[in-house]
């Protein structure tokens, strides 16, 4: 079931009228069986696989919060790290592995004949697989305490808004918000109604028309030449920020109508100045994830240079696999870790160089704004290709032949990102998420009338699932 | 006595109420504000694209009592069959990925009006076997209801028809199926009615074919997409039925059919599973098993010698020298089947 789709807006609607006159305890379990209905609608058989994983979580954080003995405990945090890792390893990466081994081996003329599966990848694995196992590893670090309901630890996994493509919660955060009682104030439904509102403009009107741009040059990368390639990367850094932080904004406005609150996931992530900056305005909630859990307990940066160079490239490495089982992704990771380490490198020049007058220092934040979008974008192509070799061969047909194409292209950019451009800027200025909740009446009332019609007469209604959910 | 938890409970409704009433206006106005535009979205992207046709109406006038063949099928048919260059009154009743159980709700629809019916013409292919139309034509079903089916007609349960009836809605339809005021149309390009080579009521449904195969367009191709293209052994046991509850229906009208298999290209033999063959072979097993034999014809012109490169247009369909062609095989088969009754 999309959230562009008629299905998600009669199921909401069903599910919020209930809601909202239920009381908390019953709130909890409408929000079960509508969660668990909106997972089965993918394909119910993975309802058990999602279900194994609340289970093991929920009574391996019983079992570690019960016990004082260190070993004990450690065994009881590894079952349920395995079993979440050895399910997310068999689902998502053993096609990949057991290909890429064999292709290996090939090289050396060996062939290897085994059993290769065509494992079907359960929608969400990712995203419901780092959520569970965030829970264990914080009750095992003592600073979570675990749920003694299972029906209250199964609604904050599979918490329908955010099962699918995130933000990742962190237990801490929204199993507090299952155990309370809610109160949906007229604050956060103004909230909600505005970021759906973003949302469905940011999915149908700007991902669903960059994604046949994209398409064009991507699917058939020989024939692709020219500006068209470079007018199909910036447009795929649309297509992908529209796609995913358009599913965000309206997973978080449906949960803002419930009076929940879950984590901002991007922060307009292309007025990054450098890539630390970046990382922490895109898929926030998977970057502070990946610190928390592998980054810091790797060592962080407290082992010296060699060895925090060594962790960043590490947790971004796995960071590009987690997105998918294929070498461009693990190659988008690679890159990202060695933009990390470089600008680490290059800071104290960067120090140096900085002007010093106002205008000085306006320009050269357009500088860094406009230098690190094109390292932002030689990473969407990394992402984007169907495979790695596609690279060299779209740059190399960028210039040879050149060509003024991708006008297109162009003209589509110019004529549906103003708003989206618009909003973000005013975003980024005021430095708050919500400042349109507070412009004065007739200029919201024109935004949202022309977020509306935007919609209405470009936007591609149930024509493209959303880029994240085969993650 | 009052219960202290209340499993239902008003409070945000009684909230609301309690809210100043320009705040309630405020949200009227917001309302009202999205109708209008919806509706007139909807009203501009419906004029912008001309006016859509009553669905189904012209085809449904080919259907009297002057029809004397129908061509049933999937593309192949609609590709490779031209009504018009045969000597007897004839229409096609095809679209992309047309199963047997969507054929079977048309003919179901056509046969009562056409009381001068004298052959059934039906794809005997793969396609048509082991296709889920529903699923490949994803909710834009313009090239069943060109046919002259409703929604209603679909093989969809309530749910799904309520929904994609709320879709075909005058208001959401243009949203839903119409082309977007956006450049990247051009790119992504536009959707005709009925879909692409539908073929239509001028034509009795047959879309020419210029182009010869390529390398870029061989059986080995077509197989891979036919794989990816909803072609599921799973499908058939929807479609056999279908196939034979079609020949039942023929055979209580006495109505001759003939169960073509038109020519493929060798590379869509040389490519195809033998899954799919064993499949086919079962399904025409059946459907001989089930049929009188006098009302029975099966032409297996998958590989017919007289086909050659030039006469396809890809894996497997015929270009328009392929059609002529087929008409030159096909057309003195009438004459003898029209002896029948």
């Amino acid at each position: 079931m999309l959230f562009n789709s008629i299905d998600f807006v009669l199921f909401f609607a069903l599910v919020y009228g209930l809601y909202l006159v239920l009381n908390h305890r019953a709130q909890n379990w409408v929000l079960l069986v509508a969660s668990n209905f909106f997972y089965g609608c993918w394909d119910w058989r993975f309802l058990f696989l999602l279900w194994f994983t609340m289970t093991v979580d929920f009574f391996c954080g019983r079992a570690i919060h019960r016990t004082e003995d260190p070993r004990a405990r450690k065994r009881l945090l590894l079952l349920s790290l395995v079993s979440n890792l050895g399910i997310l390893f068999f689902f998502k990466y053993f096609g990949f592995f057991s290909a890429s081994l064999q292709e290996l081996f090939r090289s050396f003329g060996v062939e290897l004949s085994w059993v290769t599966l065509n494992i079907v990848l359960p929608v969400g694995i990712s995203f419901y697989t780092f959520q569970s196992m965030s829970y264990t590893i914080d009750i095992y670090r003592r600073q979570l305490q675990p749920t003694t309901r299972f029906d209250d630890f199964v609604v904050f996994v599979t918490f329908f808004p955010q099962l699918v493509a995130g933000p990742i919660e962190r237990a801490s955060h929204l199993l507090p918000q299952v155990l309370r009682p809610r109160v949906v104030t007229y604050s956060l439904v103004r909230e909600g109604a505005w970021l759906i509102l973003l949302g469905y403009f940011k999915k149908v009107v700007i991902a669903d028309n960059m994604a046949p741009l994209v398409a064009a040059v991507f699917d058939h990368p020989e024939q692709a030449h020219g500006l068209s390639v470079a007018a199909a990367i910036v447009a795929f850094a649309f297509q992908i920020y529209g796609d995913f932080s358009g599913y965000t904004d309206i997973a978080r406005g449906t949960s803002k109508l419930m009076g929940f609150d879950i984590m901002l996931n991007f922060r307009m992530p292309y007025f990054a100045l450098n890539p630390q900056d970046f990382w922490k305005r895109w898929h926030i909630s998977l970057s502070t994830w990946l610190r928390d859990y592998l980054y810091i307990p790797l060592g962080g940066n407290r082992g010296g240079p060699v060895a925090t160079y060594r962790n960043l490239s590490l947790t971004m490495l796995l960071g590009g696999l987690w997105h998918g089982a294929a070498w461009h992704f693990v190659a988008w990771g690679a890159f990202h870790g060695l933009l990390l380490i470089a600008h680490r490198l290059a800071l104290p020049v960067l120090e140096l160089v900085r002007p010093a007058s106002a205008a000085g220092q306006r320009a050269w934040w357009l500088l860094r704004m406009a230098v690190f979008f094109v390292f932002t974008c030689f990473g969407w192509l990394l992402f984007r290709v169907d495979r790695l070799s596609d690279v060299p061969l779209l740059l190399g047909n960028m210039f040879q032949p050149f060509a003024w194409n991708g006008k297109m292209a162009l003209l589509t950019m110019a004529c549906l990102l103003p708003p989206l451009l618009l909003v973000d800027i005013v975003q980024e200025k005021s430095g708050d998420m919500m400042v349109v909740k507070r412009w004065p009446a007739p200029f919201r009332l024109a935004l949202y009338g022309v977020l509306f019609a935007y919609i209405v007469m470009t936007g591609w209604v149930e024509r493209i699932e959303f880029i994240y959910f085969q993650f | 006595m009052v219960h202290a938890f209340p499993v239902i409970k008003l409070d945000y409704i009684e909230a609301y109420i309690r809210l100043p009433a320009a705040t309630r206006r405020w949200h009227l106005g917001l309302a009202f504000l999205f109708l209008v535009i919806l509706v007139a979205g909807s009203e501009i992207l419906r004029r912008t694209a001309g006016v859509e046709p009553a669905p189904g109406v012209p085809y449904m006038s080919l259907v009297d009592d002057r029809l004397e063949v129908i061509y049933a099928g999937s593309s192949h048919v609609g590709y490779g069959i031209d009504p018009r260059l045969y000597s007897m009154n004839g229409m096609n009743v095809t679209a992309g990925a047309l199963n047997y159980e969507g054929i079977e709700i048309v003919l179901r629809r056509y046969l009562d009006r056409a009381p001068n019916l004298k052959i059934l013409v039906l794809e005997a292919g793969i396609v048509p076997l082991r296709v889920d139309t529903m699923a490949r034509l994803d909710g834009d079903y313009r090239s069943l209801y060109r046919l002259g089916l409703t929604t209603f007609d679909l093989p969809l349960g309530p749910y799904e028809k309520v929904i994609q009836w709320l879709r075909e809605s005058r208001v959401l339809y243009p949203v839903y199926f119409m082309d977007r005021w956006s450049p990247s149309l051009l790119v992504w390009g536009t959707r005709p009615l009925g879909g692409e080579g539908e073929g239509d009521a001028d034509t009795r449904g047959f879309t020419p074919l210029e182009r010869t195969i390529s390398t870029e367009n061989d059986g080995a191709v077509v197989v891979e997409i036919h794989r990816l293209d909803h072609l599921r052994a799973d499908h058939a046991t929807r479609n056999l039925p279908a196939l034979l509850r079609i020949l039942d229906m023929a055979e209580a009208r006495r109505l001759p059919v003939v169960l073509l298999r038109l020519p493929h290209h060798r590379t869509y033999v040389e490519n195809r599973p033998e899954e799919w063959e064993r499949q086919f072979q079962d399904m025409m097993d059946h459907a001989i098993r089930q049929t009188s034999p006098e009302l029975l014809t099966v032409l297996d012109w998958e590989q017919h010698p007289a086909f050659l490169d030039e006469h396809f247009a890809d894996g497997d369909h015929l270009n328009v020298r392929g059609v002529t062609l087929l008409r030159d095989l096909l057309d003195p088969f009438w004459g003898r089947l029209k002896t029948i009754d």
